[in-house]
C-alpha cells in the first residue's frame, strides 16, 4: 500500500511490529505468537519512552501474565493488540487534559 | 472537518521509536474527530468520517459501517470510546495482516 493515510500508516507500523518479534511456533501452523522473552525485548527496544518501566522485569511479566489470556505463556496478536490499546488508553487522557489545561490558559 | 490541526507533536518527538509514534498517531487521529460534546467520545458521525477519510484502504476491513453505527444506539447519544475505537483499528490492523 502506497499511499496510505497517516493513520493507515500507524495500524501497519504495528503489524509490523507485531511481525517482527512473533515467530510460529515450529512446525505447526498455528497463528505467529510472541514469546515472553521476546516480549521483554520488543517493550524496552520499541516502547522504552511510553513505558518507563519497562526495565523492570516484574512489572513486564505482570503484564504478560494479565494479558495472556489463554495462558499459554505466549502472546497472540490479539493479546499484543490490548496491551499496546492499554498502553494508549491512559496516554490519550492525558493529551486530552493537557489539551484541556491549555485552552483554559490562555 | 477533515482539515486536520492536531498534528502537534510532543517535543521530544525525535526521539520517540516508530511504534510510538504510530501509536501517537492513532491517539492523535481520535482527538481530531472527538470536537463535538464530549471530547472524549466519538459520536457516529464522527466515527463514519474519520474511517471515510483516515481508512480509505483499511475501512473496509473494520466490518460494515453502517451495522456498527447502528450497534451504538440512538444517533443523538451514542458515543465511542477510545478503548471500543482502539479495538475497531485493531479489527483494520488484522485486516491487513491477511492481505
Amino acid at each position: 500500500m502506497a499511499e496510505g493515510t497517516e493513520l493507515e500508516w500507524a495500524i501497519q507500523m504495528l503489524v509490523k511490529n507485531f511481525d517482527k518479534y512473533s515467530s510460529r511456533c515450529c512446525c505447526c501452523r498455528k497463528p505467529r505468537r510472541i514469546s515472553k522473552k521476546d516480549f521483554r525485548k520488543m517493550l524496552s527496544c520499541e516502547l522504552n519512552h511510553m513505558l518507563t518501566d519497562t526495565g523492570n522485569k516484574r512489572a513486564a511479566d505482570k503484564l504478560i501474565c494479565d494479558l495472556d489470556e489463554n495462558k499459554d505463556g505466549r502472546i497472540s496478536f490479539e493479546e499484543y493488540w490490548t496491551l499496546i490499546g492499554g498502553i494508549a488508553s491512559p496516554i490519550a487522557h492525558i493529551i486530552r487534559q493537557q489539551e484541556q489545561s491549555v485552552k483554559y490558559t490562555k | 472537518m477533515g482539515q486536520c490541526n492536531c498534528r502537534k507533536k510532543r517535543k521530544d518527538c525525535q526521539e520517540l521509536t516508530d511504534v510510538e509514534r504510530a501509536i501517537e498517531t492513532v491517539i492523535n487521529q481520535f482527538h481530531c474527530y472527538a470536537v463535538k460534546g464530549q471530547k472524549e467520545y466519538l459520536t457516529p458521525n464522527e466515527l463514519r468520517e474519520l474511517v471515510v477519510q483516515k481508512l480509505p484502504h483499511l475501512g473496509k476491513c473494520v466490518g460494515p459501517l453502517d451495522e456498527k453505527i447502528e450497534c451504538m444506539g440512538d444517533p443523538d447519544e451514542a458515543k465511542l470510546e477510545f478503548g471500543e475505537y482502539w479495538d475497531m483499528m485493531g479489527d483494520a490492523a488484522k485486516g491487513c495482516r491477511r492481505k
